[in-house]
């Protein structure tokens, strides 16, 4: 009858659904879990990264393992989590359903979202998977190992979190005070966790070192004028603006910085400028805006590896990296999983894990050692720790260095319609 | 009874014929039953479904448990959109009812610390109430304000979130009391649904239903008849909000989190998704389109965002080709025979 | 103070330009066009598409991007909402999945990144009342004031508007006087969709193509028309000078981040004052013939 027939129909489609989560036997290659926002730009970049460093570390022939050689595998879902709309727990559900059938032996690069990360820590501890987290900027995922370092001793971070980002952007703005004699700013950041605690402790510094702060001000997303807080700069004659926002906001105040001649310098953290290919698409009106990102995204001399890095990845992808961080650290993390496994011998979580705390290489992105709260500490000298740098557009559409002095390569210059030692 | 559709087959003309099985026969509402067979007939249906709802939990592992979780609360949702739309109201903003009920139920366990037990049907209640409110001003207005505005609300209690920093801002609040435990959890889901599912199909056939069903077709009619309209119809959404709150606050147990997707358009999609191809008005098409749906959102997990693009055009095909739903076809066939017969020359 | 005005202008304009069409294809035929905002991002990319991988000049291409839109509207009616013709239910739920339907087309083909950028048509910037304001804004005000102008010519003068506006009025006598619902209906959403995507080339080469931004519209185009009334346009106009200007005062006197309760608090009020919008004539519910 009918009603069997349905009900065979429903019965079999749970049923279908429950042996597509049956073990598969066990592969011959080690899998790497990819689980983040692959439509954006870290995502992607990031993902590009690691199957660099894969095809590399393959083509040597592979990562030994007690006494066989197996090759690496990425494999990457894409769980849509930086999408402003998307739930969390669809996020989750994505990221456990790799787990479940793919079995992956370690996670790189790490959700997105700290949101995501955050709520995912459970999950990972529960299968004991090494992850190494090159994208997520949030301190609160340091504050949550240490809390709980036997539960969640699992988790890595390779690129730098807001607190270190900070303080490596704090240093070029101490720069800009020691060079040009600026001391006030205006903040302009995102409505995001991480955005919101680089605004915050960047005030805190800035006033603590007798900087005035014109404004802290957050702008919600999909604004398309910000003619009111780019006029408030202008009238308090603020001379420096901190932008914090991975949005494509970013553009249009770049933008408006631009036409409106707002006598500031622009500074801050903004992905969508940093790309090689930036200067043409915006056929260089990102003239004089200064940005911070890692090395490997701008090949950085001192660093010889971000130079191999930038050319082997532009050479794979077709063009450098964009993002502001998250490629150098992820393609990292791959050689620093491969060198952890050879040294314990097995691909247990728990061995690895140990392994992995005593990793101490030159990456791309400077010197990576990790601290006890599983955070690589940035600082200002690439032979001690990782580094953070400034670069600033110039004409003729180059990126120059200009912070920390270890490895500039230029100097900073003011914006043509801003004269020198205002106020 | 018997449908004449006329079909030239050479020289013989045939006409398809649609008639009652037996007991339908007999009358429309009143099943009088003469045999034990006639009463499994009619009691197979609505037995399977709810055996095998109880079943699946104990045979499926904790992954596709946690799917059958996700679709009775999808199915609450769709029930409550279905049950807003029997009183004439087309709701486009299911998640604001799921939202507000998210976040009146973490907001009761986090700054008040009350426990699952109570903060979930307080906020059902005070999500409904709110909710209600809030939709009050636009009930004189016509369909189609309503649907504008449960649209719009969401986004703006959205941004206004974001924006004030309030209950948790763009962080949202994490770490809530959990459901006492995972068995609890799932089949409190199964039995809301059937709650949802009967009760609803309970209400709309009393007489207050059909006062429901009478604003859905005529509401001057109604009015006429010294009926106040518009009590009614905030009562209906109260009902219907409540269903949708108690899944927002449900889920807000069962993830341990709230935040600003609990008011993802997700939410509003998926339902409506679930009741066209299902089958509006009749609660037990809502009910089974989200099983088809969820599920298949499920397998196709592989296709990324591609999913979304298929359930809203296959929303589209059902609405425009299909409108009565996958249940009332199904039904159908169930209830009658059809075959072809040659006609009187 | 000069500044405030210059750009509280600017965004109510831009405002006006991206809401007006859906108001338009409402108050003529009496179809919600969910799709809108769907509309306004494909406008986008098609131009971009059409500049960046066939190579056609800018203006050609705004222009075909234009004519392209407006036909996949007129198409939404003639494929979709002809036969769902006055069911309201079957009517918003198809727009409202064609518009989600489409957004996520875009988002899967990976509609996102900075290399989404749309040219100006005017780069530099002119300094008004001691303020500096690029050309592409001014031009969206030009535009916009364009805009409204021909449709108010267009709508009282030619024969093709005042047919418009007799269905706006009461269909059935516009009907008895020969004057065909499908066609117009199908034309007032081929138009409306022609300027959503109007509005996308003007407004988005000021940042990137975004797929959220079709969200964003549609909700504008819904608050826009609740506070002014769908049908009017003098009832966009004001709600659009409301909103824009309520942004820029509470984004300069407080942060930019309370302009969207400002959206909130006035569709709210005009709920419970006036519901069917400022300049609305759609009657309430007792009062419908």
């Amino acid at each position: 009858m009918k009603a069997r027939w349905l009900a065979v129909v429903v019965g079999s489609l749970f049923v279908s659904g429950s042996f597509l989560s049956l073990p598969c036997l066990a592969a011959e290659p080690i899998v790497i879990g990819n689980c983040s926002s692959l439509g954006f730009l870290e995502g992607y970049e990031c993902k590009y990264a690691v199957e660099l460093a894969i095809d590399e570390i393959n083509a040597k022939g592979g990562v030994k393992v007690g006494n066989e050689m197996r090759p690496f595998k990425q494999v990457a879902v894409d769980s849509r989590d930086s999408e402003p709309g998307l739930p969390v727990s669809e996020a989750l559900m994505a990221y456990e359903k790799m787990i479940l059938n793919d079995k992956p032996h370690a996670i790189i690069p790490g959700f997105f979202t700290s949101e995501a990360t955050l709520a995912s820590m459970d999950i990972t501890s529960k299968h004991k998977l090494p992850y190494l987290a090159t994208i997520a900027m949030s301190p609160k995922f340091q504050e949550k190992i240490l809390e709980n370092y036997d539960a969640y001793k699992y988790h890595f971070r390779l690129c730098y979190n807001a607190v270190y980002f900070a303080k490596a952007y704090l240093g070029s703005l101490k720069m800009i005070n020691e060079e040009f004699g600026f001391n006030s700013a205006f903040i302009l950041n995102e409505e995001a966790l991480w955005a919101k605690s680089i605004a915050g402790i960047t005030e805190k510094w800035l006033q603590e070192q007798g900087w005035k702060v014109n404004g802290v001000q957050t702008y919600p997303k999909g604004l398309s004028d910000f003619s009111a807080s780019l006029l408030r700069v202008k009238n308090t004659n603020t001379q420096v603006i901190v932008f914090i926002s991975s949005r494509p906001e970013t553009v249009v105040f770049a933008d408006q910085w631009r036409s409106m001649k707002i006598p500031a310098l622009l500074t801050g953290m903004l992905p969508p400028l940093c790309g090689e290919d930036v200067w043409q698409v915006h056929q260089g009106k990102v003239n004089g805006i200064i940005a911070i990102i890692e090395p490997g995204i701008i090949p950085v001399e001192a660093i010889p590896l971000s130079v191999k890095f930038f050319e082997a990845y532009k050479k794979k992808v077709g063009k450098g990296p964009g993002s502001s961080h998250g490629p150098g650290p992820a393609y990292d993390s791959v050689y620093i999983l491969k060198e952890a496994i050879e040294r314990a011998g097995t691909l247990d979580g728990d061995k690895l894990v140990e392994e992995i705390k005593k990793t101490d290489r030159k990456g791309v992105v400077g010197r990576i050692r990790f601290g006890k709260d599983h955070q690589v500490p940035y600082g200002t000298d690439p032979n001690e720790e990782a580094l953070g740098v400034d670069f600033q557009w110039q004409e003729p559409g180059k990126r120059v260095i200009v912070y920390p002095k270890a490895v500039a390569t230029g100097k900073i210059q003011l914006p043509p319609w801003m004269s020198k030692g205002k106020q | 009874m018997a449908i004449p559709i006329q079909i030239d087959k050479g020289a013989a003309k045939y006409r398809k014929e649609r008639l009652d099985r037996g007991i339908k026969a007999r009358s429309d509402t009143i099943y009088a039953l003469s045999s034990y067979r006639e009463a499994f007939y009619l009691l197979l249906p609505r037995a399977v479904t709810i055996i095998g709802l109880l079943i699946l939990p104990l045979v499926l592992d904790e992954y596709w448990t946690k799917v059958i979780v996700l679709t009775c609360v999808v199915g609450i949702l769709a029930l409550s959109w279905d049950f807003i739309a029997s009183a004439g109201m087309f709701s486009l903003g299911q998640t604001l009812f799921f939202g507000v009920g998210a976040y009146f139920a973490g907001i009761m366990n986090h700054y008040w610390g009350l426990p699952p037990i109570l903060s979930i049907p307080l906020a059902t209640l005070f999500g409904a109430a709110f909710c209600t409110v809030l939709i009050l001003p636009v009930l004189r207005l016509r369909g189609i304000y309503f649907a504008m505005v449960t649209f719009v609300l969401p986004q703006i209690l959205v941004r206004i979130i974001a924006m004030s920093g309030a209950f948790g801002g763009v962080e949202g609040l994490s770490a809530l009391s959990p459901m006492p435990s995972f068995w609890v959890a799932t089949y409190l889901a199964i039995l809301a649904l059937f709650v949802c599912l009967f009760g609803f199909r309970k209400l709309i056939n009393t007489d207050y239903g059909v006062v429901l069903k009478g604003i859905k077709g005529n509401d001057q009619a109604v009015m006429s008849g010294g009926i106040n309209i518009y009590w009614y119809k905030a009562q209906a959404i109260f009902i219907g909000g409540s269903a949708g709150a108690f899944a927002g606050a449900f889920m807000t147990h069962f993830y341990r989190f709230v935040g600003l997707p609990a008011f993802s358009m997700d939410y509003t999609i998926l339902p409506i998704a679930a009741t066209v191809v299902g089958g509006t008005g009749m609660f037990a098409g809502a009910m089974f389109g989200s099983f088809i749906l969820v599920p298949l959102t499920e397998l196709l997990r592989a296709i990324g965002s591609w999913r979304v693009v298929l359930y809203s055009f296959l929303m589209v095909i059902f609405i425009v080709a299909l409108p009565e739903g996958i249940f009332h076809y199904l039904q159908r066939k169930y209830h009658q025979i059809e075959r072809w017969v040659t006609t009187e020359s | 103070m000069a500044g405030m005005i210059i750009y509280g202008l600017i965004n109510s304009a831009t405002f006006t330009l991206m809401t007006i069409g859906f108001s338009l294809t409402f108050g003529i035929s009496g179809v919600a066009n969910f799709a809108h905002g769907a509309f306004y991002v494909t406008g986008a990319y098609v131009a971009w598409q059409l500049i960046n991988s066939i190579g056609i000049a800018y203006p050609l291409a705004a222009g075909i991007s234009i004519i392209v839109t407006g036909l996949l509207g007129a198409a939404l009616y003639w494929l979709v909402l002809y036969r769902v013709r006055g069911l309201i239910l079957s009517e918003v739920i198809a727009t409202f999945g064609v518009g989600v339907g489409l957004m996520e087309v875009f988002r899967s083909i990976g509609l996102s990144g900075h290399s989404y950028k749309l040219p100006k048509f005017l780069e530099g910037s002119l300094e008004v009342l001691g303020v500096y304001v690029d050309f592409q804004r001014l031009i969206i005000l030009g535009v916009g004031a364009a805009l409204v102008l021909f449709l108010w010519l267009f709508s009282h003068r030619t024969k093709i508007g005042l047919a418009f506006r007799g269905i706006a009025q009461d269909e059935f006598t516009a009907l008895s006087f020969g004057i065909e619902s499908d066609m117009t209906a199908m034309v007032s959403l081929g138009l409306g969709s022609a300027f959503a995507a109007l509005a996308a080339i003007t407004v988005m080469p000021l940042s990137l193509i975004q797929v959220e931004e079709g969200g964003n519209v549609l909700i504008l185009a819904l608050a826009v028309g609740i506070v002014g009334g769908m049908e009017s346009i003098a009832g966009i106009i004001v709600a659009s000078l409301i909103f824009g200007f309520a942004q820029i005062v509470v984004a300069t006197y407080f942060n930019p981040h309370y302009s969207m309760i400002v959206l909130l608090v006035t569709i709210m009020l005009v709920l419970i004052i006036k519901p069917s919008g400022l300049f609305g004539k759609f009657k309430e519910l007792e009062e419908r013939v």
